[in-house]
């Protein structure tokens, strides 16, 4: 399998640091932000990024229309997505990071939380933050190739 | 050797004395990635050229994120990770003591580039592939993001030695005193670094760690007409701490920690 499940319980305190989320409250607030508007039907499926189970594939979706922070480019396409689970209403997402150091990893995971909470039946979103394998270019669709070089990034 | 341990997906499953080596090991590692990330970061705005300062700053956001991947690992073995990196005084620090002082040069920055990092990234590698999943799983990336440390130190370092001047014998000075500390840095093979090794946690004891050193660090000195900078490569561990792996009574300056732990960002908190 090319992704080792997650759930070894050893990740960054994305949920308790209570603390450094006040702490940031305002930097972090997702409406004062300028983010790239996308549509999940603009985005061409990748069949590494989609679920035979409708309600996880739905997931899938709506991550398509969540932007990295820097680029036009959603964070499924970008191949940050490693792989979502539905256990009743919880949602439990692997994420990856272009970068150990990424200075966008707080912006990302709220985002990916505010865009699955609104789909139907979700009730608490657990965002798990993976490193094997590390993320590499390939792990971007043709379709975030495209996007990249027309927004002059080399991809 | 004893029989390999199965997978440790985490750390309560290790007995006790792997446990304590291990939790020490990253701690140690993570202190060590977190100075040489404020030693880098001190020569954005000083180095000689732009693209060298550029590369400082974006080497030291490598070495804080790694710190911060290591010191996130520190809660499954029941630490308080937010003490850990904000609660500390300099004396606590347990970061590798070739970066206890700040690198008063250029050359010497470029000194502690190519043999500093190189003491810490092999150190990971011996780590690649540990029976200890939560550690394994994140040491890859620190390797591939280290390999553009690695190149800038080498041709910083041949740049500095063809040029010929007073700049090649502070790096080789400063190259001189870096090597016998992280030869000693690497440990005894005593029976607590054997009782890692022996589980598969590690690959490797203090003394292969140092003839994997001995055989990086030789080629980047042929390159730069330096040879035979190394210390005894059997070191004296009379006064050496295994846990901290330093000098009990020593410690990093207290200016640099006082930064690290952002003393004086706390007055801006908004709590």
């Amino acid at each position: 399998m090319k992704h080792e499940p997650a759930g070894n319980g050893v990740t960054m305190d994305h949920e308790q640091d209570a603390r450094a989320k006040h702490r940031n409250k305002a930097v972090l607030d997702a409406s004062t932000r300028t983010t790239h508007e996308l549509r999940a039907s603009d985005s061409p499926r990748d069949e590494r990024y989609r679920s035979d189970d409708p309600d996880v594939d739905v997931l899938w979706r709506a991550l398509c229309e969540v932007a990295d922070p820097e680029l036009p480019v959603s964070l499924v396409d970008l191949g940050l997505i490693r792989a979502m689970r539905r256990d009743g209403d919880a949602v439990h997402v692997d994420v990856t990071f272009t970068a150990s150091a990424c200075p966008c990893m707080e912006f990302i995971i709220l985002d990916i939380r505010e865009r699955l909470m609104q789909e139907d039946g979700v009730g608490s979103v657990t965002v798990l933050d993976v490193w094997d394998p590390p993320w590499h270019n390939d792990d971007m669709t043709a379709h975030a190739r495209a996007l990249l070089k027309s927004f002059g990034v080399a991809a | 050797m004893s029989t390999a341990l199965r997978e440790a997906a985490k750390a309560g499953e290790l007995t006790a004395e792997q446990r304590e080596a291990v939790r020490d090991l990253i701690l140690v590692l993570a202190d060590s990635k977190r100075l040489l990330g404020m030693r880098y970061g001190n020569w954005m705005l000083g180095a000689p050229e732009l693209e060298a300062g550029i590369a400082c700053a974006s080497m030291a956001q490598d070495e804080w994120g790694h710190a911060r991947l290591l010191y996130a690992l520190l809660k499954d073995f029941g630490e308080d990770v937010d003490a850990l990196e904000h609660g500390r005084t300099a004396a606590e620090y347990r970061s590798i003591e070739a970066l206890d002082a700040e690198p008063g040069s250029w050359p010497e920055l470029v000194a502690v580039n190519a043999f500093v990092d190189l003491a810490l990234t092999l150190q990971f590698e011996a780590l690649a592939e540990s029976n200890y999943l939560p550690l394994r799983q994140r040491v890859q990336k620190v390797i591939e993001e280290e390999r553009f440390h690695a190149a800038h130190g080498a041709a910083w370092l041949r740049r500095i030695a063809a040029s010929g001047d007073e700049g090649h014998e502070a790096m080789k000075t400063a190259i001189a005193a870096i090597t016998p500390i992280v030869l000693r840095w690497f440990g005894p093979d005593s029976n607590r670094a054997n009782a890692i090794h022996d589980a598969s946690l590690i690959d490797a004891v203090g003394s292969d760690m140092r003839s994997r050193y001995v055989e990086r660090a030789a080629a980047l000195l042929r390159d730069i007409g330096g040879a035979g900078a190394f210390g005894d490569l059997e070191p004296d561990f009379s006064t050496f701490d295994e846990a901290t792996r330093r000098t009990p009574g020593t410690s990093p300056d207290e200016r640099t920690i006082t930064q690290i732990r952002g003393d004086r960002n706390r007055e801006f908190l908004m709590d």
